[in-house]
């Protein structure tokens, strides 16, 4: 037995001596050499891998599509930080004074600027503007909206840099076209390929950067544009998107300088958690994004009665909401705009919260604690943040009188058979909005499922009739009172409760320099040919 | 046929027995993996749903946009109807082609494929090099320090949650460790580091911890098998006689009884292996790394069944070959059940 007993020290011994060398080994394989140079490139940790690159058609209207796209395609406008339209590949801004939007019929001139390249040397013409218009129009390709594209009549290309678009009527969100998501592709590589495939895993454009490779499940790689045309000129090296669905991972390659950027949901216990990182900048900003409640007028409930609804939007307290739900990091949102757009009105901020106003307006209608009402709230199911805001919101209306049960679905039920069947009473979720105003298909009359996506099936002949005219109203002044009076109307009907802005995170190591948070769904990506790296 | 039905193969004749086997098998298997697809297709639209739900968010879709991209996607017929057009196709080796990014089904599975293998393979290897000697040496030294504290970290191990281990691990290896030496020992996720997709070194780094988080389980169930296994038979007849005739305990054990004890592990090895096809979709979701069970997990959810059907055939395929496999060692090894 002794002998056994030497032996097993033995074994064991070796063992562990093998093990500290191999851990010996790797770290001196580090120190010495043998680990990867990093170069002068940078790495973003992104959640969601796109599935195609292009953005037309089915599979490409993802966030991470156009995450990676917008440094290598351009569009004739970008939108800024500030939300504001900026020309790219024009020379000036069409206007009714430069001559450029003349009307009967609607017509834009676009001028392009001159010696605008591709990365692979080749001009950038009108005829790819003509190209772009034509290969969204083709019926043989699986495009996903050809929404304004197809008011246009015709193009003409009188020379290189000019493109007159003549439409069939007046299309007020026309900034909107040939811009990012959508670009202005290159005909020149693009003629006689099926779109279908052609864009779906390499990329060509005219931007800071080209694309380099897609590495299936893991990365994608972009590479400086030696040849770009314009200026600045991009200096970071690469960019490489590293995917990883598991947020608490992404923090972790940030905190350990495996990633130089991460874009995480914003959760507000998260917010701090980046923010007590060393050597980590956080950029918080409101997003595009915004939520709300929704009162469902297609179950005859009664949420058909107004008094009913403003008595909701008295009783939910969303300032506490805000500060409890959100840390504060957002203010309560008062309309169905963002408080950056130009558009915007506090039409909501009459709904203050008041009880006694809210329990009036129930007794208005005969309602009160002797005679409760019973309503259903639903959402996704599995959001913490709304499962929460939803508790919330149901300690509140229990003091006036309203018993919520709460009834959530996963989103594929939620956004594909309640919604656009109009089966929920108080609904809660949130919209994308683009920095055009434009929201016809959203309040409109006639834009209820399946014509259009009015999942509240609100009908009113005033919001109606604004809301498509102001799609037609060339002068910008004129078109944004028309949403000015929408707000208001619509606030009066209390259709809907703005509850807050979704807010917008980017954490990044502070050597990068220039990224500035774009809230729009040009996406973080805006400026990279701004960006440089302090060692 | 007329080999008496054991379920098991007749290593007795001349190879028609384990002929008949193969060929008895492979019938029941194709009425089995039908079966396996028409549920999950029936499944699959049978959930609310479908591969364009999400479009009905985007404002700019418009519902004739929706109708369109329907019926080009054939999603308009009946369920049955777009069954059969891709179990003929199918039959003839078209795997279809992804809705989500329009490439070929068989494409995108094989691109996944290895890293799978690699990453399945690897933590087998090395569960099954820890579990053996743990097992064993656990029943040798039954009830001692050893044996129990096996036994404690095989319950822990069993039942430790993946996710919070996954996490776990890259807290401390990955970044403690970083923060503490100043240099990337093991890195938190993916497979590799940018521009090392051919660095073995490198690999091994990322390898590590995923790895180290897939085969805990493994090792925890597989050493308690090799245990009870051993101890049923470290007493027997066979092992008292070597003794008596003086053999040394280490050879007792090395050269006898594990030969006999290792057979129900290995059969419970390869009915596992076919878990080397399906992947860990926890683990790789945690580590990044682009493996079968992440693939098809994603899939599932964003509705894409071409891609949801070819995975489904290939596991199930697998699971089928590797019990036919099961079933041919468990006969090859042990001469004494094959009667019954």
């Amino acid at each position: 037995m002794a002998i056994e007993k030497r032996k097993e020290i033995k074994l064991t011994k070796k063992i562990v001596i093998i093990a500290l060398a191999v851990i010996l080994v790797f770290t001196l394989f580090q120190f010495f050499g043998c680990a990867p140079k990093v170069s002068r490139g940078i790495v973003v940790g992104y959640d969601q891998e796109p599935s195609v690159l292009n953005p037309f058609i089915t599979g490409g209207d993802m966030m991470a599509t156009a995450d990676v796209i917008q440094s290598v395609s351009q569009g004739l406008f970008t939108v800024d930080n500030t939300l504001k339209y900026v020309p790219v590949l024009l020379a000036e801004v069409p206007s009714m004074e430069n001559g450029g939007i003349t009307q009967d019929p609607f017509t834009i001139t676009y001028k392009l600027k001159k010696g605008i390249k591709w990365s692979d040397g080749k001009p950038l013409t009108s005829a790819d503007i003509k190209f772009t218009w034509e290969t969204i129009m083709n019926p043989d390709n699986q495009i996903l909206s050809r929404d304004g594209y197809d008011k246009i009549e015709s193009i003409e290309t009188p020379d290189d840099q000019t493109a007159v678009v003549k439409f069939k009527e007046i299309y007020a969100p026309w900034k909107n076209l040939f811009s990012p998501p959508y670009a202005v592709l290159p005909m020149h590589w693009l003629d006689g390929k099926d779109f279908n495939q052609a864009m779906n895993r390499e990329l060509l454009g005219s931007g800071p950067y080209m694309f380099k490779e897609w590495v299936s499940g893991d990365s994608i790689t972009l590479v400086r544009n030696p040849k770009y045309w314009d200026d600045p000129k991009p200096i970071v090296e690469s960019i490489t998107f590293k995917y990883n669905p598991e947020t608490n991972t992404l923090v972790t390659m940030l905190q350990s300088g495996e990633v130089d950027m991460i874009i995480p949901p914003p959760d507000v216990a998260l917010i701090e958690q980046l923010k007590a990182i060393e050597g980590v900048k956080v950029d918080i900003q409101g997003g595009l994004i915004w939520e709300h409640l929704a009162f469902g007028q297609n179950r005859d409930t009664v949420l058909r009665d107004v008094n009913i609804r403003k008595a909701i939007c008295h009783a939910v307290d969303r300032q506490s909401i805000v500060n409890e739900l959100l840390k504060g990091q957002v203010n309560v949102l008062q309309s169905i705009y963002v408080s950056t757009q130009p558009v915007y009105i506090p039409a909501w901020e009459q709904y203050d919260y008041n009880i006694d106003k809210a329990k009036e307006y129930l007794a208005k209608s005969g309602y009160g604690p002797d005679n409760p009402i019973d309503l259903k709230i639903s959402t996704t199911a599995g959001n913490v943040l709304r499962e929460q805001l939803e508790q919330i919101i149901q300690a509140n209306l229990k003091e006036i009188g309203i018993n919520i049960t709460i009834e959530n679905f996963d989103p594929d039920t939620w956004f594909g058979e309640k919604t656009p069947t109009g089966e929920f009473d108080i609904g809660e979720w949130a919209w994308l909005v683009s920095p055009d105003p434009d929201l016809a298909s959203t309040f409109a009359g006639d834009m209820i499922p399946p014509d259009g996506q009015n999942y509240y099936w609100y009908n009113n002949d005033q919001v109606t009739t604004l809301l498509h005219d102001a799609n037609k109203q060339a002068d910008e002044a004129k078109r944004f009172e028309m949403y000015k009076e929408v707000q208001r109307l619509m606030a009066e009907d209390a259709i809907i409760l703005p509850l807050y802005q979704r807010l917008n995170v980017v954490a990044y190591n502070s050597a990068l320099k220039g990224v500035k948070a774009n809230p729009s769904q040009i996406g973080t990506f805006w400026n990279t040919e701004e960006w440089t790296i302090e060692e | 046929m007329g080999a008496r039905f054991t379920g098991l193969p007749n290593f007795n004749d001349d190879g028609v027995g384990l002929f008949n086997f193969f060929v008895r098998r492979i019938l029941y298997a194709i009425p089995l993996l039908i079966l396996v697809s028409v549920i999950m297709y029936a499944i699959m639209h049978l959930a609310p749903g479908g591969p364009l739900a999400m479009l009905a968010i985007n404002p700019k879709v418009r519902p004739e946009d929706l109708a369109r991209l329907t019926a080009s996607l054939g999603l308009d017929k009946p369920w049955y109807i777009q069954y059969f057009k891709w179990f003929f196709a199918y039959i003839r080796g078209d795997w279809g082609m992804s809705f989500q990014t329009h490439r070929p089904v068989f494409v995108m599975i094989m691109e996944r494929l290895p890293n799978t293998l690699q990453l399945m393979g690897v933590s087998m290897i090395f569960a099954l090099a820890l579990a053996v000697p743990i097992g064993i040496y656990s029943a040798i030294r039954q009830y001692t320090w050893f044996d129990n504290l096996a036994t404690t970290f095989s319950y822990i191990g069993y039942s430790m949650p993946i996710f919070w281990f996954g996490l776990m691990l890259q807290l401390f290896f990955a970044y403690y460790l970083y923060d503490w030496t100043g240099a990337h020992i093991f890195y938190s996720a993916n497979m590799y580091s940018v521009g090392q997709s051919s660095n073995i070194l490198n690999r091994l780094q990322h390898l590590t911890l995923p790895v180290m988080t897939l085969s805990i389980a493994s090792i925890a169930g597989w050493s308690r098998y090799q245990r009870s296994s051993m101890l049923e038979i470290i007493n027997s007849d066979y092992l008292r006689t070597a003794r008596a005739k003086g053999l040394p305990e280490s050879k007792v054990i090395l050269k006898h009884a594990l030969r006999n004890a290792i057979i129900p592990l290995i059969t419970v090895l390869t009915l596992d292996i076919s878990a080397l096809f399906s992947g860990a979709v926890v683990t790789e979701t945690v580590f990044g790394w682009p493996g079968m069970g992440r693939l098809f997990y994603d899939a599932v959810n964003k509705r894409d069944y071409p891609v949801v059907m070819g995975c489904v055939m290939l596991f199930s395929v697998m699971v089928i070959f590797f019990n036919l496999i099961a079933d041919v060692l468990y006969g090859m090894f042990d001469p004494r059940i094959r009667y019954d």
